[in-house]
């Protein structure tokens, strides 16, 4: 009996995932499908960019939203992907001048898109792992304020070591390797993984770190191991976002992985909320198009084409007054604790008529939803 | 280094730490009553300069100016708290986190957007960039009366925490908001409370902060309030005392990464002095003031 048990809910562990991640990737190849017909220019640049944004998201939604410890470190390792990307994919002739401090197997490599991504992955993970360590030892507020430390650090050496970075020359002649269909497929397989980490054990037991220190270390959680392994799982992806994104982006300098980077990317998974791979998604497609819509205002003065007086910043402060008013009215985000499927079984359920004697679901009782949406099926 | 040098840098050093230590204690001040990382901290000490420059290039003397500029902080801190925060009230440490971030992006894009997103000059009075020679060693007049202010300000903010009932308060709703409640203490009064003495302190700071650049910006208020932020954190978030004895103990970790680190790696000095306090962090979790436990 216990071993049938067991295997129900392995069944069901897998549907989860399934569903899950077929509930947003549909919808986004659904969405690369009509921009490869119909659209070109601004507009395709606006797509790509967008499917590049949710990879960056995940990454730190995968931290942040797991472990409740705000990180200001991600967009570094996004930095650290997209310079790994350019030491393996810039030719060799232009890398000689580029990077003179390059060792010698380096400076011969030159790869394709997803090796080089792979390579990141790598890269990152390591470097997660090692700043990890004494990390992982701390309190949420200080490893907190050492994510801060190693953005301010990185960016320090990003701008400062100049035989090996440029420094705030920036790096070019990366080659275009990122197309729309590229990008889509990267963000698909970053929204399996989020998903797939979210149900995983060790997703799980993040959640659990999230929801109550202590009383999970009582359960027989590792916090320290747990938030590390973590770290570096959520990391690996940032990286891998940083080396897609330099391949589309074709150059970049050191201001590109700062605060305006850290600010948005919070931003988008606060909006759409912290808790889900859905609202990482969801607030990176308004904030990309809310802020496209806005930085016309700003560059060309026009709104939809309709000419308006310019205003400086307007994008950014906009951004800001929309999660500052998600915060004050809506502080778990759009999606709050429900992915997009699980929206949709919500909404289905409610139309059904009431069956005799059975009590409606609680609202926004997560608990007592999953309860009677496990015992329906 | 002879000694005469180590003393002076001993001097620089204990300027730039009271100005961190003002600006610390304003930061502290909010979050030991609310649990609130304000990072909009940094626009009051904006908001301080932009006063200063809109009244100083319209012919209003300097000194007038600087007050003025500290009336704009307090009003500042205290609009923040009414439309920002209080609909936050027990919010979790992460959302009023982000709430700040909005609320200074936003205040940092209306300098942009209402006066310029350049840098504008503040013209200083002369005075203060002259130099006072004691024996071998100089200091400016603006470093001396930086710490003498500064000294002034902690004096005079002690003295109100210890001897007043709504410092009394204060101190009582730092320890337990909600005991302090049960006594009696209206919760508005002592959180508006808090935000105004982080509103001066943080205006203190600002004109002394504005008199050193000799210039405004709209994202002026970053470095005050990551300084601000490291030295409360060295601290032990919610102690005072921490976080004065914090901003000290960074200026002299900054200072002294400047002696040391040669001129083509003077860049990398907030990157190292960062790494120290992950050291500090690394033994002392919760700060060298925070004890073992607490938030």
């Amino acid at each position: 009996m216990a071993g049938f048990t067991t295997r129900l809910s392995g069944n069901r562990h897998a549907r989860r995932i399934v569903v899950g991640s077929l509930a947003l990737v549909v919808p986004l190849l659904i969405a690369a499908a009509v921009m490869n017909a119909l659209a070109t220019g601004a507009t395709l640049r606006l797509c790509i960019n967008f499917f590049i944004t949710i990879v960056v998201c995940l990454g730190l939604q995968m931290f942040t939203g797991h472990t409740g410890i705000v990180s200001w470190g991600h967009v570094s390792f996004v930095g650290i992907g997209a310079y790994v990307a350019a030491y393996l994919t810039v030719p060799v002739s232009i890398k000689e001048e580029l990077f003179p401090a390059l060792p010698g197997f380096l400076m011969q490599a030159q790869l394709g898109l997803a090796p080089a991504i792979l390579a990141a992955i790598v890269v990152g993970a390591v470097i997660a792992f090692v700043i990890g360590l004494p990390m992982s030892r701390m309190k949420e507020i200080a490893w907190a304020m050492s994510t801060l430390g190693l953005l301010v650090i990185a960016h320090g050496i990003f701008s400062n070591w100049r035989s090996m970075t440029r420094g705030n020359e920036g790096v070019y002649a990366i080659p275009s390797n990122v197309g729309l269909w590229s990008a889509a497929a990267a963000a698909c397989i970053a929204v399996v993984a989020a998903v797939a980490f979210k149900h995983s054990r060790l997703g799980l037991r993040a959640q659990a770190t999230r929801e109550d220190p202590l009383a999970s270390q009582a359960s027989g959680v590792n916090v320290t191991r747990t938030r590390l392994l973590v770290w570096i799982a959520s990391a690996a992806v940032s990286s891998a976002a940083g080396a897609l994104w330099a391949q589309y982006n074709l150059a970049f300098a050191p201001s590109q992985f700062y605060w305006t980077q850290v600010f948005a990317a919070l931003s988008m998974i606060v909006i759409g909320g912290l808790a889900t791979v859905s609202g990482a998604v969801t607030g990176a497609a308004i904030i990309t198009v809310v802020y496209e819509i806005l930085r016309g205002v700003e560059e060309d003065g026009s709104i939809l084409g309709i000419g308006v007086p310019k205003v400086s910043g307007l994008a950014q402060m906009a951004l800001a007054v929309i999660t500052l008013l998600i915060l004050i009215f809506r502080p778990e985000g759009i999606l709050g604790y429900r992915e997009l499927e699980e929206w949709g079984a919500r909404l289905l359920r409610r139309r059904r008529p009431r069956p005799p004697g059975g009590a409606e679901p609680p609202p926004d009782a997560q608990a007592a939803d999953t309860a009677s949406e496990e015992a329906v099926s | 280094m002879g000694a005469q040098e180590l003393l002076q840098q001993f001097i620089n050093a204990l300027s730039l730490g009271s100005t961190y230590a003002l600006l610390a204690l304003g930061l502290a001040m909010v979050f030991s009553v609310m649990g609130l990382v304000n990072f909009a901290y940094g626009e009051l000490v904006a908001v301080t300069g932009y006063t200063m420059y809109l009244l100083v290039t319209r012919g209003v003397s300097w000194w007038l100016a600087a007050l003025c500029g500290i009336g704009a902080a307090i009003v500042l801190s205290l609009l923040m708290e009414r439309i920002a925060f209080r609909p936050l009230r027990n919010a979790s440490f992460l959302t009023l986190l982000f709430s700040s971030f909005a609320v200074s992006v936003i205040i940092q894009n209306l300098f942009r957007a209402t006066v310029s997103p350049r840098q504008k000059g503040v013209p200083s009075p002369d005075f203060l960039s002259e130099v006072l020679r004691v024996g071998p060693l100089t200091a400016s007049w603006l470093m001396v009366i930086t710490t003498a202010v500064a000294a002034a300000s902690l004096v005079a903010l002690v003295l109100f925490l210890r001897r007043s009932i709504s410092g009394i308060s204060m101190r009582a709703a730092a320890e337990d908001f909600d005991v302090t409640r049960l006594m009696g203490v209206k919760a508005n009064g002592v959180i508006a409370l808090a935000f105004a003495i982080s509103g001066l302190l943080a205006g203190i700071a600002g004109v002394l902060w504005v008199a050193r650049l000799g210039a405004v910006a709209p994202h002026m208020g970053f470095v005050p309030v990551l300084k601000a932020f490291i030295a409360t954190v060295i601290g032990g978030l919610g102690s005072l005392p921490g976080a004065v004895f914090g901003g000290f103990l960074l200026a002299f970790i900054e200072i002294g990464f400047h002696v040391i680190l040669p001129s083509s790696m003077q860049p990398m000095v907030d990157p190292f002095a960062l790494l120290i306090v992950g050291v500090i962090l690394y033994f002392k979790p919760n700060g060298l003031f925070g004890g073992s436990g607490g938030k």
